[in-house]
């Protein structure tokens, strides 16, 4: 079926009842909630309900493509996918990229949203409009790679794409990920468990339809046009030439690499973990893009002495080698290599098993644990060995204490007591990304409001660091003086967060890589509301866009009003708001809590929300069009 | 006259999918990979990516097994394309290509298959890793390489294809599988 | 005789494809700015070495660590003991 860009089609799916359906998003609904992410926060708002168990049959499973998905807009193959996280009990929304989306709106499928629970392991097979709920038994247990080559030869078609949970998602670990089109991980929250608590083993998809657009010919040109501009940014190309893990060396010679749990700020050897050296000692041997991107960020790796294991596989990323290589005290390339290996066969969020394992280290390393509570586990910073066997453990949860580390930081710190919260690195039971919240004061303040725990993937501010040309215009366009380009200071963070919040949310909602519009800046609001509007065929401009982006963020918040998130759960990690930067050019800087108090109130007046509580105004939820919606959560 | 076709460099496709994009594009005025004359099989196990398109063999077996001689070599480029309008979708083409270059989408009763879009090929722009270009020698893109058996369906044709070259690359690189 | 200032260049992934840092003590006017000191750089490196062809835009300069962006941009001035590092800018993560 070759069908127009709008109105969106949602494919409903009760694992209980064994039913699908399909439902209309209509064209107003996209000019408002733009699509992808908008319009996945506005379901799952509408069909998960407050106080539910995120582990049982009533929490949904959403995926969102991007409203552009599946055009020549460059780098709009991402997806995201929602639900209500077992690890944080509140809203979640995960990222990803490969081909799934892009197959799934081929298939005649803008949304999917899964509720229920499946009586025996199930997988979902959507061939076009054609979809089935078939038994998986024989491919419970098996790790993705296996089950992806399983599926591929039981439906026939190795074109297939897929989203398959590891043991680690069938185990219902707290971190435990969905692995789609192979490699991509939509990893983090715990989304897997949920998954898995549905007894969904995998979704596949084949796609044979056709999307066409109002106004093909300018949408095309403007499209390239686009593509071509991102190419000629640094940045892009830095992310072709050494993929994520490029930024490794500047990070250590900054004094912003996280190491040993977060206790250090640089680490001797680390250049070892970076993609330069990937790629000129010749473990990389193919660079790999998502659909529709240009800028080909993913890299696939082998193994060359096998000292750890074999691996021919895709990645590691940056913040893979930063969770389980520096933060774990090792600077070793092969056992990069393998941890990355056995989290993408495992089913397992990369940052939160390095983070956990990290902590775990210190916790062992401070002697609150010994080798009789870790069954054995000789948790040192600096073991390879001790990390795979780690990493197994959790996935299967074996042994008491690996089922402990599989609930991830927050409830393993709380069990063992003795203070261990104080290096526990996570804030509202979600694992923070390896970026040092307490020298750059917008990703301090993104990371504490962020509603599903301390990352930077929901906003993420590079722009503050002011490092090129094109990042010192936004800020000066949001701030209205360059000189605000400057991670350190404290004035302007609430205007800088809004703005990537909006653009962040913008950039999900139509399907945008955020490296485009956040890391580089060759897709911005004007381009990206122009694209709609020649998509749609009707007038969108830059301030819908913006405000569709606002709405999504809203609505977020709403939702974890509801689930009894207040003020106070906006905050970082213990180790940030009380340890200063130990070293280097940052040292003694810290975001505490007076300091995050500043900057929450600046950025809750901004948004309309109460100072006391972060709840959304009624009057603010009116001025945004969500007052039916979610006034249930208003103040 | 050396006929042309598409060069392809492997090692340097991503598989992005721009160009089928910007085939069905130009071909079709709408995005679909199904109808675009290129398709990208993903090897995953070796990481490599196979872009799968007419190569315009000298020796073009699809010409002969058309029983509607649908199928012609002419132009410039001496490229081999298909007529529509004596096509009647019998599928003999789709079976004869032995790189399965050539398909019948779902709903189209005719076939297609790249004829370098008249010398100014779409993709070939879209590809921003220059893993395309045009004008080089016909039937050098996948060559040396044993034809794929008679009686594959066309996704197993186009694996195999895609297979071989990917274990072809991995050989050169010294990576095992 | 000018005054001097003893400083030390480290370099990332500039020379010759090789990423490995280079570190290289040398001295240089004092109040050489860091402009200066990239210009004298690119004069001596071979042709085949990023350093000689990179963009400046493209390249990421720190200063004792500190990016130039938040010092005096390129006309930060070099002191003693100053350490200034040049790699190639990076994005994403």
């Amino acid at each position: 079926m070759i069908r127009p860009i709008a109105p969106q089609r949602i494919l409903n799916v009760d694992l209980t009842r064994g039913e699908t359906w399909a439902e209309v998003v209509p064209q107003e609904e996209i000019v408002k909630h733009l699509g992808g992410r908008g319009i996945a926060a506005k379901l799952l708002y509408q069909r998960v309900p407050g106080g539910i168990d995120p582990l049982g049959p009533e929490n949904a499973l959403i995926i969102g493509t991007g409203a552009l998905t599946g055009t020549n807009a460059p780098s709009s193959g991402r997806t995201s996918m929602l639900c209500k996280s077992p690890a944080t009990g509140l809203y979640l929304k995960v990222s990803v990229g490969g081909h799934l989306g892009a197959e799934l709106r081929f298939a005649g499928w803008d949304h999917v949203v899964i509720t229920g629970r499946s009586s025996e392991p199930a997988y979902l097979w959507i061939r076009d409009d054609q979809v089935e709920i078939r038994p998986a038994g024989p491919l419970w247990g098996q790790g993705t790679r296996a089950v992806d080559a399983r599926l591929k030869e039981e439906l026939g078609d190795r074109a297939v794409q897929t989203a398959i949970i590891g043991p680690a998602g069938e185990n219902r670990v707290l971190f435990s990920a969905i692995l789609c089109s192979r490699y991509n991980g939509a990893s983090r929250g715990g989304i897997g468990a949920v998954m898995g608590s549905k007894n969904l083993k995998a979704i596949a998809v084949r796609g044979e339809g056709g999307l066409r657009v109002a106004q093909g010919e300018p949408f095309y040109r403007l499209a390239d046009h686009m593509r071509h501009e991102l190419a000629k940014d640094p940045g892009t190309e830095s992310l072709y030439d050494w993929g994520t893990a490029g930024s490794i060396p500047g990070l250590n010679e900054m004094g912003m690499l996280a190491a040993r749990n977060f206790s250090q700020v640089t680490l001797e050897g680390a250049e070892l973990l970076s993609g330069q050296h990937l790629q000129e000692h010749e473990y990389l041997i193919g660079r790999e893009s998502c659909f529709s991107c240009s800028t080909a960020c993913h890299r696939f790796v082998r193994s060359l002495d096998h000292r750890w294991g074999k691996v021919l596989d895709s990645g590691p990323e940056l913040e893979t080698v930063l969770a389980l290589g520096s933060e774990c005290g090792i600077v070793d390339t092969e056992s990069a290599l393998v941890a990355n290996r056995l989290c993408n066969e495992l089913g397992m969020d990369t940052i939160s098993a390095g983070h956990v394992i990290s902590w775990a280290m210190e916790t062992f390393e401070r002697g609150l644990i010994d080798a009789v509570v870790t069954d054995g586990l000789e948790l040192r910073f600096g073991s390879p060995q001790v990390v795979h066997e780690a990493l197994e453990r959790i996935a299967y949860r074996r042994g008491d204490f690996a089922n402990l580390l599989a609930q991830g930081t927050r409830r393993a710190a709380a069990a063992v007591g003795q203070d261990s919260h104080r290096w526990a690195i996570e804030a509202k039971g979600l694992e923070q990304s390896a970026v040092d919240t307490r020298m750059a004061k917008a990703y301090a303040l993104a990371f504490a409001v962020n509603p599903r725990g301390p990352d930077h993937l929901m906003t993420e501010t590079f722009a503050e660091f002011g490092l090129s040309k094109e990042a010192r215009e936004v800020i000066r366009k949001i701030t209205g003086d360059e000189k605000y380009a400057d991670p350190h200071l404290t004035d302007k963070r609430a205007e800088i967060v809004r703005w990537h919040e909006d653009v962040y949310g913008a950039s999900e909602a139509l399907g945008f890589c955020v490296f485009t519009s956040t890391a580089a800046f060759a897709v911005n609001p004007e381009n990206m509301a122009q694209l709609m509007s020649y998509a749609l065929g009707t007038p969108f401009d830059e301030e819908q866009l913006m405000l569709g982006g606002r709405r999504m963020v809203t609505v977020e918040r709403c939702f974890n009003v509801r689930e009894g998130a207040r003020r106070t759960d906006d905050r970082l990690p213990w180790r940030m708001m009380n340890e200063r930067v130990p070293a280097g050019p940052n040292q003694g800087m810290i975001t505490d809590q007076p300091m995050l108090d500043g900057l929450l109130d600046q950025y809750y007046g901004m948004h309309g929300w109460d100072s006391a509580t972060a709840i959304p105004r009624a009057e603010t939820l009116e001025s945004l069009g969500l007052l039916e919606l979610c006034g249930d959560a208003a103040a | 006259m050396e006929p042309a076709s598409l060069t392809l460099e492997f090692a340097r496709c991503t598989a992005c999918m721009a160009c089928e994009l910007a085939c069905s594009f130009y071909k079709e005025g709408f995005f679909a990979p199904a109808f675009s004359r290129i398709k990208v099989v993903q090897v995953y196990e070796l990481g490599v990516n196979v872009p799968i398109v007419c190569v315009n063999c000298r020796e073009a077996p699809c010409i002969p097994s058309c029983p509607s001689e649908a199928i012609v070599r002419d132009g410039p480029l001496g490229t081999v394309r298909i007529v529509a309008e004596l096509c009647s979708a019998c599928g003999e083409c789709v079976e004869a290509c032995p790189y399965g270059a050539v398909h019948i989408p779902a709903g189209r009763e005719v076939a297609l298959m790249c004829d370098l879009c008249g010398g100014q090929p779409a993709c070939v722009p879209a590809c921003l890793y220059g893993a395309l270009s045009c004008a080089g020698q016909a039937d050098a893109a996948y060559a040396p390489l044993e034809l794929a058996p008679g009686g594959l369906d066309l996704p197993e044709k186009r694996w195999q294809v895609a297979g071989a070259v990917a274990a072809r690359l991995g050989e050169a690189r010294e990576v095992e599988a | 005789m000018q005054p001097t200032v003893n400083i030390t260049v480290r370099l990332f992934g500039l020379r010759g494809g090789d990423s490995r840092l280079t570190r290289l003590p040398t001295c240089a006017p004092a109040g050489f700015t860091v402009s200066a000191l990239l210009a004298q750089l690119r004069s001596q490196a071979a042709p085949t070495d990023r350093l000689a062809s990179a963009d400046p835009d493209a390249l990421l300069v720190l200063v004792n660590g500190r990016p130039v962006q938040y010092l005096q941009g390129w006309e930060t001035r070099l002191g003693e003991q100053d350490e200034i590092t040049f790699l190639l800018k990076t994005a994403g993560g």
